[in-house]
C-alpha cells in the first residue's frame, strides 16, 4: 500500500525540527532553506501549515515540466525527479498549487520530497507527532473510528 | 471458458506441514455443479480426504467457503460454511455463519480457504488481498478467544477473524471455531480440528472487489425478494424478537430439553424466560451482511450478580440449551454464553455434556471425589467451574472433552446419560414433545443430532397435534401461503394437503434438506421469514444476474441435492450405518407428558423418508438410478497436488 | 433547495447493504472501499455508525482543494466533485472532519457522495429508516413527532 505523509495541523507547533533533520538528511548540512518540507506561517492567526510534497495522482508539476523528468513510481506512488536533466526552470513550482518544490540555490536545480524511500526522517523526528507517515486506508479507519466513537452517545 | 462474475474466482490452499500456499482457480463446470458454500466443501472433502483418516491427524482437512451470493445485495446473503471431518461423529462435520467473514474472503480474493497438513508450533494465517502469511502464535495460544482478539484487532484493524479458543487448543471434541466476539461455526466439533492443526486464527482482510453480471437487474431483484420476505408472517416477530420467539411455545408442547431431557418444561420456565424479560434485557438489533431481519440482539444486563456484563446473546440456542438444559436462570444463561464464546465451545454440545455430567452425579455414578465439587442443574458455580475444567482438560474434564459418546465409553454404565445421535449431542428440540419434520431431521441429518439441516418452510408454531401416525404435521396457513411457496408445484401438492391441512413429514424432509443445502451453498439465511418466502424459484435468476451462469430452478436444486449425497457418500464410506439415525433409549422408554416415541412409527416414516431420497433402507446408500439422476460418476474435480 | 440525508445511527442495525449499494450504482460493482458511505463497525461493543458527506455549510474540502475541483452545485446545496480538475492531492481527505471524502488508487482522483443526483440509492435500499433523504424542515418535524411520541410512551 502506498504510504503518504500526512500532516495534523492542529498539532504542529511550528518548532522547524523537519526542516532541519531534512536538509541534513538530504544535504549532508543543517541548511532550512534546502528542506524539502517548508513551514507556512500564518501570522495573524498564530498558525503553522507544514506543507510537503502530496505526491499528487495527476500532478501538475508533471504536466508543466519542460524536460519531463517527473514520473510517478508505480510501487511506491513517489513522485521522483531525474533531477541530472533539471534546467532549473521552476516551471514545477510555479504550477505546484503547494508550493512544494524547493529550489536547490547551489545546484540551480529544484527538488521535492520524495520521502527518503519509505522512512521519512521528518516524521521519524517530529516531537509532536503532527506528520504521520501511513497509508490511506489506516488513516481513514483511524479517523472514521474516531469520529463514530465521539458521535455515539452511550 | 467464459468470465466466472460474482465469484472471486479462485480457492486459496494452505498446506501448514510444509507453509506452501497454492491458489486454485474455479471451474464452471464446478461452480454449476456445485455452487459453492457448502458444496465447494462437500465435493473437496470427498475427493481428498483419506478414508479412515484421523479426524484430528494432519490428513484431514479443514475448509471454509463463502455462499456463493455473498457479495450481492440479496436479503441474508452473508454466511460461509466451514467443513471438515467431525471430531464428534467420524462423519462429514459442517457449520454454518454469517456477519461479515465471508464477504471479507471475497473482497480478499478467495471464495473458500482450505487448510491442509498440521503446522510444527502454533501459527496464525493473515490473508490479505491475496497475500498469504504464516505467523507465529506464540503469543496468542494460550489465551482465551476474546484475548486473543483484542490483540488481533489492535493489529488488524477492521479484519475479519475466525479464531479457536483454549478448548480448541486443547482439542477438546466440541470446540468451536470462533466467528469473532459473538458468532462461531458451532457443531461437529470443528474447532478442534483447527486446534489440531495448530492453527489459532485466520485473519481475513480484503479491500478487492466483485463484479456482478447484470447489476442494474440485480437490485430490482433485490427489492422484490425483499418485499417477499417483508410479507411473510414470521418477519415482524424475528425482526423484533429473533430466535427467541420459539422458546415459549416449545416450552408449552413440553417438548424442550428440560433437565436434559429428563422433563418436558421446567414449572417456571414461562415467567422466567417471558418476554417481557427478555426484552428487558434487549438493547439494539445487530445485523449480518445483507440482512433486512437483524435477529440478533445487543443484551446488557443491568441488575442481579451479572450486572455489567454485555455482547450479542439471547438466540434461543444458548438459552434453551443452559437456560432448560442446565436449569440456569436467564441472566446466568447469558454468562454462560460469555464463557462458551471466551473458551470456544459448541453451546449445544457444552450443555448436553455438562447435562450429562449432572445427571450422573445424581444417579450416583459420579461422585465429588470423581469431579471434586458437587454439581447439580441450577448450580452456577459449579456449572462454570465444570466448563472450564473440560476446556483445560483438567480432572474429569479429560473424559468429558471427548463428547458424551467417547465419555460413556470410557465411564462403563453411562450409557443412557449420553443424549446424541451418531455421537453428535441433540438440540433443544424434544422429539416426544413434538414430532414434526424438524425432529425428523435430526435422524436423517448429516452431522448427527443437529437441527439446523432440515427446517420446514412452512412450520407452524401454533399447533402440536398428532393424527396420522407421526406422517404428517400440521399446516394451518391461509391458503395464500399455499400459493405464494415458492416450490414445484407438483411437489408442493404432494407435500402439502390444503383439504386435510396437513403437511407430509417424509417428503418435506427431502425438500427441507436440499433447500437448506442450497441456502448454504449460496450463502442465504435460514431464518424462517426467508425459508418460507425464498425457494429456487426466486434464487435462480438472481443467481443468473449475479455470476452470470444459467441455472433452472430445478438445476439449483439438483445441485444442493447432489451435494447432500456427496456428504452422504462421504458418511457410508466412514462407515455409517442406516440404524445409527436412532434416537438415544430414554426417547423410546421414558415418558413425559405420557408420551414415549413408537419405535415402528418411526421407522416407518424413515422408510418414506428414504424412499423420497432414493436412498436403499437397508445399505443406506443412495440407489444407483439416483447416483445417475445426479451425474455422481467418480469423475474429479480437483487434482491431487 | 434539495434534501439532506440524515442518518440515525440508533436505527442503524449494520447490515453493510448502503455500502453494497452505493459501489453498485456509482462503480457497477462492489467494492467496499469505492462505496461513499462507510458503516463503522464496533464488534465488540456492538454498535454501528454510517458516515457519508454531511454537505457542510462550510465545507472544509471545498476550500482546501487547491483546483477547485470541489464546489458546490448552483443550488448550493450538494458537494459535487469534478473529475477532471482533481490532481490526487488528498488534502480534502485529509481535511474531512468526518473521513468521508475518499480516493480511488485506479482512476487517481477522489470522489465522494452526490447524492446520486437527488435520489440516493443508500436510501432506497435501507430498511431501518437509519438512513432518510428529506428536507430539513421535514425531517426536523419527524424528528419532534418521534420524540414527542417517546415520550408519551414512558410511563
Amino acid at each position: 500500500m502506498e504510504k503518504i505523509i500526512w500532516v495534523d495541523y492542529a498539532l504542529c507547533t511550528g518548532c522547524e525540527t523537519c526542516r532541519l533533520v531534512c536538509s541534513y538528511n538530504k544535504e549532508g548540512i543543517f541548511w532550512p532553506s534546502l528542506a524539502r518540507i517548508k513551514l507556512w506561517r500564518e501570522k495573524d492567526q498564530g498558525q503553522v501549515y507544514p506543507l510537503t510534497c502530496k505526491q499528487c495522482a495527476s500532478p501538475p508539476c508533471a504536466d508543466a515540466c519542460l524536460m519531463n523528468i517527473i514520473t510517478k513510481d508505480p510501487v511506491s506512488g513517489v513522485n521522483i525527479r531525474e533531477t541530472e536533466m533539471c534546467i532549473g526552470c521552476r516551471a514545477c513550482q510555479a504550477a505546484c498549487p503547494f508550493d512544494a518544490g524547493v529550489y536547490h540555490l547551489q545546484q540551480d536545480i529544484v527538488v521535492s520530497c520524495d520521502t527518503c524511500q519509505g522512512e521519512p526522517v521528518c516524521v521519524k523526528f517530529c516531537p509532536h507527532q503532527a506528520l504521520a507517515f501511513t497509508d490511506l486506508d489506516e488513516m481513514k479507519r483511524k479517523k472514521q473510528k474516531k469520529r463514530a466513537e465521539q458521535s455515539i452517545v452511550v | 471458458m467464459s468470465v466466472l462474475y460474482g465469484y472471486a474466482g479462485k480457492l486459496l490452499e494452505v498446506n501448514l506441514s510444509e507453509n506452501r500456499f497454492k491458489d486454485r482457480v474455479l471451474q464452471e463446470k464446478l461452480c454449476r455443479d456445485y455452487l459453492g458454500g457448502i458444496g465447494f466443501n462437500a465435493r473437496y472433502l470427498y475427493e481428498q480426504i483419506p478414508t479412515g483418516a484421523d479426524a484430528l491427524g494432519p490428513e484431514n482437512i479443514l475448509m471454509i467457503s463463502a455462499g456463493t451470493l455473498v457479495g450481492s445485495p440479496f436479503p441474508t446473503a452473508s454466511r460461509s460454511e466451514a467443513s471438515a471431518k467431525s471430531p464428534m461423529t467420524g462423519l462429514f462435520g459442517t457449520s454454518n455463519s454469517g456477519m461479515f467473514f465471508g464477504i471479507q474472503l471475497k473482497c480478499a480474493g478467495y471464495d473458500g480457504i482450505i487448510i491442509r497438513g498440521q503446522a510444527p508450533e502454533p501459527v496464525y494465517l493473515v490473508i490479505e488481498n491475496e497475500e498469504v502469511k504464516v505467523y507465529p502464535a506464540g503469543n496468542l495460544w494460550g489465551k482465551d478467544a476474546w484475548e486473543a482478539l483484542d490483540i488481533l484487532k489492535t493489529e488488524y484493524e477492521e479484519a475479519e477473524i475466525a479464531l479457536i479458543g483454549p478448548a480448541g487448543e486443547n482439542m477438546v471434541r466440541f470446540a468451536c471455531i470462533e466467528n469473532g466476539y459473538y458468532d462461531a461455526w458451532g457443531r461437529t466439533g470443528l474447532g478442534a480440528v483447527m486446534g489440531s492443526k495448530r492453527l489459532k486464527a485466520i485473519v481475513v482482510r480484503g479491500s478487492g472487489s466483485i463484479t456482478p453480471f447484470k447489476g442494474e437487474e440485480m437490485l430490482q431483484k433485490t427489492l422484490e425478494a425483499r418485499k417477499r420476505i417483508m410479507a411473510s408472517p414470521f418477519y415482524q416477530p424475528f425482526k423484533s424478537y429473533g430466535t427467541m420467539n420459539a422458546a415459549i411455545p416449545y416450552g408449552k408442547f413440553q417438548a424442550l430439553n428440560a433437565h436434559h431431557f429428563t422433563r418436558g418444561c421446567l414449572p417456571d420456565w414461562k415467567q422466567n424466560f417471558a418476554r417481557s424479560r427478555v426484552e428487558e434485557y434487549m438493547k439494539s438489533h445487530i445485523a449480518c451482511q445483507s440482512c433486512i431481519i437483524a435477529c440478533a440482539h445487543w443484551v446488557e444486563i443491568n441488575q442481579g450478580k451479572y450486572q455489567g456484563l454485555k455482547m450479542k446473546d439471547m438466540e434461543v440456542t444458548p438459552v434453551t440449551s443452559f437456560g432448560s438444559g442446565l436449569g440456569l436462570s436467564l441472566e446466568a444463561c447469558v454468562q454462560a454464553s460469555a464463557q462458551a464464546q471466551k473458551y470456544g465451545y459448541d453451546m449445544v454440545s457444552i450443555a448436553g455434556t455438562v447435562g450429562m455430567a449432572i445427571e450422573l452425579f445424581r444417579h450416583g455414578m459420579l461422585t465429588r471425589e470423581d469431579i471434586g465439587y458437587d454439581i447439580d442443574f441450577g448450580q452456577e458455580k459449579a456449572i462454570f467451574q465444570l466448563m472450564e475444567d473440560i476446556a483445560y482438560r483438567r480432572g474429569i474434564g479429560h473424559i468429558l472433552a471427548e463428547g458424551s459418546k467417547r465419555a460413556a465409553g470410557i465411564l462403563t454404565g453411562s450409557e443412557d446419560a449420553a443424549v446424541h445421535i451418531k455421537g453428535l449431542e441433540m438440540p433443544m428440540i424434544d422429539p416426544r414433545g413434538r414430532w414434526t419434520t424438524w425432529t425428523l431431521g435430526m435422524l436423517t441429518n448429516i452431522r448427527g443430532g443437529d437441527h439446523l439441516r432440515c427446517r420446514n418452510p412452512v412450520e407452524n408454531l401454533r399447533y402440536n397435534e398428532n393424527k396420522h401416525n407421526y406422517r404428517k404435521e400440521r399446516f394451518g396457513f391461509p391458503e395464500k401461503m399455499f400459493h405464494d411457496l415458492d416450490m414445484p408445484a407438483e411437489l408442493k401438492a404432494r407435500a402439502i394437503d390444503l383439504e386435510q391441512d396437513t403437511v407430509d413429514i417424509a417428503v418435506m424432509a427431502k425438500w427441507a434438506e436440499d433447500l437448506i443445502n442450497l441456502y448454504n451453498a449460496l450463502g442465504v439465511c435460514i431464518r424462517p421469514p426467508v425459508m418460507n418466502s425464498i425457494g429456487p424459484g426466486i434464487l435462480a435468476p438472481f443467481f443468473e444476474d449475479f455470476t452470470g451462469l444459467t441455472m433452472s430452478p430445478a438445476d439449483l436444486m439438483r445441485a444442493a441435492e447432489r451435494a447432500w449425497n456427496v456428504m452422504k457418500l462421504f458418511n457410508i464410506r466412514e462407515g455409517e450405518k442406516p440404524e445409527d439415525s436412532r434416537f438415544p433409549e430414554r426417547f423410546y422408554r421414558q415418558a413425559i407428558d405420557d408420551k414415549v416415541l413408537p419405535e415402528e412409527q418411526i421407522e416407518e416414516v424413515l422408510k418414506l423418508y428414504y424412499q423420497a431420497r432414493g436412498w436403499d433402507r437397508h445399505s443406506g446408500q443412495p440407489q444407483k438410478e439416483k447416483l445417475e439422476e445426479l451425474s455422481l460418476e467418480q469423475q474429479r474435480y480437483f487434482d491431487s497436488r | 433547495m434539495g434534501g439532506f440525508l440524515f442518518v440515525d445511527y440508533q436505527k442503524c442495525v449494520g447490515c453493510k447493504t448502503c455500502e453494497m449499494i452505493c459501489s453498485q450504482t456509482n462503480e457497477k460493482l462492489y467494492e467496499p472501499f469505492l462505496a461513499r458511505i462507510k458503516v463503522v463497525w464496533n464488534e465488540k461493543e456492538g454498535w454501528f455508525f454510517p458516515l457519508t458527506c454531511a454537505m457542510c455549510e462550510k465545507a472544509v474540502c471545498v476550500s482546501v482543494c487547491p483546483t477547485m475541483a470541489l464546489h458546490r452545485d448552483q443550488d448550493g446545496g450538494v458537494v459535487l466533485l469534478e473529475e477532471k480538475k482533481c490532481i490526487g492531492c488528498l488534502q480534502c481527505v485529509q481535511a474531512c472532519p468526518f473521513a468521508h471524502m475518499n480516493f480511488n488508487r485506479r482512476k487517481g482522483v477522489a470522489f465522494k457522495c452526490e447524492h446520486c443526483g437527488g435520489d440516493p440509492q443508500c436510501v432506497r435500499f435501507c430498511w431501518t429508516e437509519a438512513l432518510r433523504y428529506l428536507p430539513l424542515e421535514t425531517f426536523l418535524s419527524y424528528r419532534r413527532r418521534e420524540t414527542a411520541e417517546k415520550m408519551m410512551q414512558e410511563p
